[in-house]
C-alpha cells in the first residue's frame, strides 16, 4: 500500500515536472524539469517492480530531499505548480523514510 | 563501503547519512544557481552621449535649451565604461560631459565632427549626476551603477 503510494507520487511528480518544463519554464531551462521529470518516472518504475529496495529506496529519499533544498535555497520557480510539487515532494520522502524502515526492520510487513 | 556493508546499516542510520549528504548537495547546489543567478560578470560598455538643442527660445524662457542624450546611465560595478562624447552643436558653443569624485571625469569640448571619449572603471555603486559645465540645470543627467 505504501509502496504503491509512492509509486504514485513519483509519477505524478514526473508528470509534473515533465509539464513545467514544457508549459511554464518557457526556454529558462526547461530541459532540467525535463530531465528531473524523466528520473522520477523511471524511479516509479523502478519502485513498482520493487528492483533492488536496500539501494534505490534511499535513491529516492535522497533524490528528492536534494531536489527540495536545491529548490528551497536557489529561489526560482515561486509559482503555484512549483509549490504543489514540493508539498508532494515532501509527501513523497515522509512515505520513502517510513518505507525504508519497514524494509529494513527484522520483519517486514510490506 | 561494500554493497553488503549497506545492506545491513540500520534504517535510522541510512536515513541519516541520506538526509544529511542530500540537503547539503542540495543547499550547495541552489545556492550556486542563485549566485550564478545574480552575478553579473564586469564589461566594456560603450555609451555614446549627445549634446542636443531643444527647439525653444533659451533667452525667453530663461533656461538653457541644452540636454544631454542620453540622460540616464546604467551600468553595473566593474564595468569599463567608455563615454564617447558628441558635441553636435550648430553654432559654437562648448559643452562639457563631467562627472564629480570619486569618477572625476571632464570632457569640456568645442563642436565637432569626431566624440572625444573617457573611460573609466565603475568601481563606486550609486548614482552619479554628469552635466555640463555651461548649461545647468538642464544639461544633466544621472549615470547608475548598480552594485
Amino acid at each position: 500500500m505504501l509502496r504503491a503510494g509512492a509509486t504514485l507520487l513519483m509519477s505524478a511528480l514526473g508528470v509534473i515536472d515533465l509539464a513545467y518544463g514544457s508549459l511554464y519554464a518557457g526556454g529558462n531551462y526547461e530541459n532540467i524539469w525535463y530531465v528531473m521529470g524523466a528520473i522520477y518516472i523511471v524511479f516509479a518504475g523502478i519502485t513498482a517492480l520493487e528492483l533492488q529496495p536496500w539501494l534505490f529506496q534511499p535513491t529516492v529519499l535522497g533524490y528528492s530531499l536534494f531536489l527540495f533544498s536545491a529548490w528551497l535555497t536557489s529561489g526560482v520557480s515561486r509559482d503555484p505548480v512549483a509549490y504543489s510539487d514540493k508539498a508532494i515532494e515532501i509527501i513523497l520522502a515522509i512515505s520513502m523514510v517510513q518505507l525504508i524502515r519497514i524494509s529494513r526492520s527484522p520483519d517486514p510487513v510490506s | 563501503m561494500t554493497q553488503s556493508g549497506i545492506r545491513k546499516w540500520s534504517a535510522s542510520r541510512i536515513i541519516l547519512v541520506v538526509l544529511v549528504a542530500s540537503v547539503i548537495a542540495g543547499s550547495s547546489v541552489g545556492f550556486a544557481a542563485s549566485t550564478t543567478a545574480k552575478y553579473q560578470a564586469p564589461q566594456t560598455r560603450e555609451i555614446n552621449v549627445f549634446s542636443y538643442t531643444l527647439p525653444f527660445n533659451d533667452t525667453l524662457y530663461r533656461l538653457p535649451h541644452d540636454v544631454f542624450y542620453p540622460d540616464r546611465i546604467l551600468v553595473y560595478k566593474g564595468d569599463t565604461v567608455v563615454i564617447h562624447f558628441f558635441n553636435i552643436d550648430n553654432g559654437t558653443e562648448r559643452h562639457s560631459f563631467t562627472i564629480d569624485a570619486p569618477y572625476n571625469i571632464n570632457i569640456d569640448i568645442p563642436p565637432q565632427s569626431h566624440p572625444s571619449n573617457a573611460t573609466f572603471v565603475a568601481n563606486v555603486p550609486g548614482i552619479f549626476l554628469y552635466y555640463c559645465v555651461y548649461h545647468r540645470p538642464t544639461m544633466e543627467g544621472y549615470m547608475e551603477v548598480l552594485g
